[in-house]
């Protein structure tokens, strides 16, 4: 009786182990890293010249990248942060309801995001889902992402016309330089647009060498402010477009507090004009 | 009352008050006719200013982004009139003829930009010009910039945005701001619609009216302000002062008979 269990139980075993092994396919360690490596590699020979850079994959960023991928336009975005979506996974102080006001809930009903009024005009919705969606729709328009890469320099051609950007890992710029002597490299670009948020690492980039002025953000005239971010977004140099709460760095436009409609509508407007720079600079 | 100068015109039948008007609803004939009836002068009420005297949007576009203030605690504007893209942003405002919302521009280097463009032989007395301008003006006083309704000069300048951003609002209105940062500001004016003027409201024509006039007292060289809280002159600091002088439609003594004076010089 023993024996028979016994063999009955190996049985059993070794069909587990039989099932186990067709969940998923035979792969071994070195196929594992080979794919990585050559997807990636692949992927950025493919975008090492690009129609648009996007640096920074916030809300404005990433719905001027959707935007733009569903016409067909090249686009990567470049994010230094390995998870993507800015400020817009959480709303004011910590809690993840973001506002936004009419009309840019438009774009969640684009996405299908659901939120509700909750005064005349005032939208919520929870950040989590509206930023994962928004991901999601830039992602299935065909948009590239390099995350984990940060900013480092930009590359101008003639009549210093901003032609690309310089990039490098994340992590390099956060060890010190004596064991991080990691040269970047540069990826070409048509336009770029300059979504990183009231840093506008781009623009304070060409004010280093003297290109242009800022004024920086301030608290100057509050009223409005969402309009004036969506009504200055725009070129701000010559290939280079200015995106969300870049703009009010750029223009010294009052800060705002957390509406998130206006980063979609400048981010959309955005769009539009990099795809009218894109044919000018053909 | 203080007479800021003697205009040397008067009694001249050439008077007259041109009126540039802005892109808002304001019913600019209407504003034309009161003063007209009131002072006696020839009103008359042209196209948009830059559309009148056709001129080089590149080169206002570089003006305006001249007279941008930057910082509002700070009397120099900031240096970038050179900016690509607050040149580029300019040029868009002015095709567009839109309001410009959250910038507010030097109300002195403004009016000066726009007395360049009038041509010499409308800029003499007896000939008084009123630019409705859809952008905030404010001049630094002391501590800050301040932003104004009106700036009396040759031209003189009513701006739009002002007419509903510079007086103050209800101290209410504001702890209920600071209480609610998130809820639109249009909610929040609903609850003081009868103190308050909210964009392109129905009485601004009203408003606009006894603004107009006071341009009208300081180019006929008289101090342009009442101290008088029912008086149409009346320089209201609060939007509540404002709105309950000028729908009063009444002028103090004193205003009626120079407002009077003004209209015996014109017959």
């Amino acid at each position: 009786m023993q024996i028979k269990l016994n063999l009955y139980t190996t049985l059993i075993l070794d069909y587990a182990v039989i099932k186990m092994a067709k969940i998923f396919s035979k792969a071994s360690e070195s196929d594992v890293t080979r794919a990585i490596v050559s997807q990636f590699a692949s992927d950025m020979c493919e975008f090492t010249e690009v129609d648009v850079a996007i640096i920074g994959a916030g809300p404005s960023g990433l719905q001027a990248a959707s935007d733009l991928a569903k016409d067909g336009i090249k686009t990567l975005v470049i994010e230094r942060n390995n998870y993507l979506g800015g400020g817009f996974w959480i709303g004011g102080f910590l809690m993840n309801t973001v506002t936004l006001r009419d009309p840019s809930q438009k774009i969640l009903d684009e996405i299908g995001v659901p939120y509700k009024e909750y005064v005349k005009g005032l939208y919520i919705t929870p950040g989590p889902h509206a930023c994962s969606k928004l991901i999601a729709s830039a992602c299935d328009n065909g948009v590239k992402f390099l995350n984990m890469a940060k900013f480092d320099d930009i590359v101008l051609r003639e009549k210093n016309r901003v032609s690309g950007v310089v990039i490098n890992w994340t992590p390099v710029s956060a060890l010190p330089r004596e064991i991080t002597c990691v040269d970047p490299v540069a990826l070409e670009a048509k336009v770029v647009i300059d979504a990183s948020g009231h840093d506008a690492v781009v623009v304070k980039k060409l004010e280093e060498r003297g290109l242009i002025k800022t004024p920086g953000f301030g608290a100057m005239w509050v009223e409005k402010s969402e309009d004036a971010v969506v009504e200055h977004t725009g070129e701000a140099y010559p290939g280079l477009i200015v995106t969300g709460m870049a703009v009010s760095t750029t223009y010294g436009l009052p800060r705002m507090g957390p509406t998130f409609g206006s980063m979609l509508l400048s981010g959309r407007k955005g769009a539009e004009i990099a795809k009218k720079l894109i044919r000018k600079y053909k | 009352m203080r007479r800021l100068r003697k205009n040397s015109f008067e009694n001249t039948s050439e008077d007259i008050i041109y009126i540039y008007p802005s892109s808002w609803d304001i019913q600019f004939l209407e504003i034309a006719r009161f003063l007209t009836d009131t002072t006696g002068i020839r009103t008359v009420v042209r196209t948009d200013f830059f559309e009148h005297f056709k001129v080089d949007s590149d080169n206002i576009a570089r003006n305006f982004a001249a007279c941008r203030v930057f910082d509002i605690f700070s009397v120099r504007c900031a240096d970038v009139h050179d900016s690509y893209g607050v040149l580029n942003i300019e040029k868009e405002f002015i095709g567009s003829r839109q309001p410009v919302y959250g910038v507010m521009y030097d109300a002195n280097m403004v009016a000066s930009m726009l007395r360049k463009i009038i041509p010499q032989d409308e800029k003499k007395f007896g000939v008084h010009h009123i630019v409705f301008l859809d952008r905030l003006i404010g001049t630094y006083t002391g501590d800050r910039y301040h932003a104004h309704v009106v700036h009396c000069s040759v031209p003189s300048i009513i701006s739009t945005l002002g007419l509903v951003q510079a007086p103050a609002r209800p101290r209410e209105f504001y702890a209920l701001r600071n209480m609610n940062p998130y809820v639109p500001e249009e909610i929040l004016l609903e609850k003081f619609k009868d103190r308050v003027l909210t964009y392109n409201d129905p009485r601004i024509t009203r408003i606009a009216k006894g603004i107009a006039l006071q341009t009208v007292l300081w180019a006929n060289g008289y101090y342009p302000f009442c101290k008088h809280r029912t008086c149409k002159l009346y320089d209201a600091h609060w939007q509540e002062e404002l709105i309950k002088s000028q729908m009063s439609g009444k002028l103090c003594k004193m205003h009626a008979r120079i407002i009077k004076r003004i209209k015996n010089q014109h017959k």
